[in-house]
């Protein structure tokens, strides 16, 4: 099993950039294609820009794994902001506090399938996860 | 076998010491109250230290980073988590301070308990240089690819390519209607066929860019999208609504032909 893992301190928007740019490079190395790259980035991209407007900074992971019989793709995001009042309402189609579209976080569920979110003042986890067979 | 004691260390040390002291770059062990029990001959070299002064130091008296004495400190995560760490930090020694990355791992006596920490650190000057010339040479070519061409009387088009971060869709915006105004322009094409990617502020940049051309009396044809782009919006539920969308540019700069009245042939 060959694990990787990779860190990015999320501060300003170049860091949401760097985050998806290694997510890419991670996926394309251990056989992900490119749509499923683009649906991670994407995801990626909603995520940590929420942890920059609405948190301030905080960290993003990216592990990856291949077995083989598997590709896998986790990736954690972490900020230690003031948290998600209702996360039942943050995913809702539509709903914003930011004058956004709304769409970011339930976006980002319908593109990667596994998404969990734990959330309270101080602290919020978002974790993705993307296995394909590998082939 | 893992001792706290230096001397008895050294001496245990015979091929795996050779090894460790040719190494390239900075390993260093710590006990749990990071008290250093061993530092390889390149860190010596970098600390201007002995290894046999070493006893009883702490690592943060002889190397000094942003995250020294802190819960940022990789190398306690690493001890109290049991993960490896890799991050990118500066590192300030024997009066140099310098880029480097740091790997940060547990280290484990035989029995697999954690009685400290290790990590190796890289100086990465050199390709933080290297890194440095390639953003402000994409810079450049950020700068370069956000100029409007007029086409045709009454049509002006923005091709837009790489990454679009929501500072640059900004600008994006402001060029695009300018030109709409000076042209006095019908049309307006977007040409999104070298981004890679769009997220929702990127999309909403572009939906603003579209109801704001309208208030300028002109059209705004977004053409380019990739496939994976288009299947991406419409996942993230994205509404492009009544927005002219093409395929191709080429489809794009047909439209817009039709729409000032022109056959394109
Ligand atoms: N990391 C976070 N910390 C605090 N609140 C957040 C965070 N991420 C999202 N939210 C809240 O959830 C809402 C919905 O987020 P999202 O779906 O991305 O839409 P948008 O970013 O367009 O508002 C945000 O408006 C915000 O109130
Ligand atoms: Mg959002």
């Amino acid at each position: 099993m060959i694990i990787s893992e990779k860190s990015i301190e999320l501060h300003i928007e170049d860091d949401i950039l760097i985050a998806r740019k290694v997510a890419r490079q991670e996926m394309a190395d251990i056989g992900f294609g490119s749509a499923d790259q683009t649906r991670m980035a994407t995801a990626i991209s909603e995520l940590t820009r929420n942890v920059i407007k609405y948190a301030g900074h905080g960290v993003c992971h990216i592990i990856t794994e291949s077995t083989p019989s598997e590709i896998v793709i986790k990736v954690e995001i972490e900020d230690y902001g003031p948290g998600i009042d209702d996360i039942n309402k943050a995913m809702e189609d539509g709903y914003t506090t930011g004058g956004g579209l709304g769409a970011g976080l339930p976006g980002a569920k319908r593109l990667v399938n596994d998404l969990s979110i734990e959330s309270r003042p101080g602290l919020t986890k978002i974790n993705l996860e993307m296995t394909r067979p590998n082939v | 076998m893992i001792t706290t004691d230096i001397s008895a260390k050294i001496e245990n040390f015979d091929i795996t010491k050779d090894v460790l002291n040719q190494l390239p770059c900075m390993v260093m062990a710590v006990d749990r109250d990071f008290n250093v029990l061993f530092l390889n001959a390149v860190g010596c070299k970098w600390l201007e230290e002995d290894l046999e002064n070493l006893e009883g130091k702490k690592c943060y008296d002889i190397v000094q980073s942003p995250h020294c004495r802190t819960d940022n400190c990789r190398v306690k995560q690493a001890m109290e988590n049991d993960r490896v760490y890799v991050w990118r930090n500066k590192m300030t020694a024997a009066g140099k301070t310098f880029p480097i990355e740091y790997t940060a791992a547990p280290l484990k006596d035989k029995e697999g308990n954690i009685v400290g920490g290790l990590e190796y650190v890289v100086d990465i000057s050199e390709r933080v240089k290297i890194e440095e010339e390639v953003r402000a040479h994409s810079r450049t070519i950020m700068e370069l690819s956000t100029p409007v061409i007029k086409l045709w009387d009454g049509i002006v088009i923005l091709p837009l390519v790489g990454v679009i971060d929501t500072m640059r869709a900004q600008q994006i915006i402001e060029n695009l209607l300018f030109s709409i105004v000076e042209n006095e322009a019908a049309v307006a094409i977007l040409d999104v066929t070298g981004v890679p990617m769009i997220d929702t502020s990127v999309a909403q940049h572009i939906l603003k860019t579209v109801s704001a051309g309208k208030m300028l009396g002109a059209e705004v044809i977004i053409t380019g999208f990739s496939p994976n782009v288009a299947q991406t919006l419409v996942t993230l539920g994205v509404n492009l609504g009544d927005i002219k969308t093409s395929g191709s540019l080429r489809d794009g700069v047909s439209k817009a032909f039709d729409i000032i009245g022109k056959k394109l042939v």
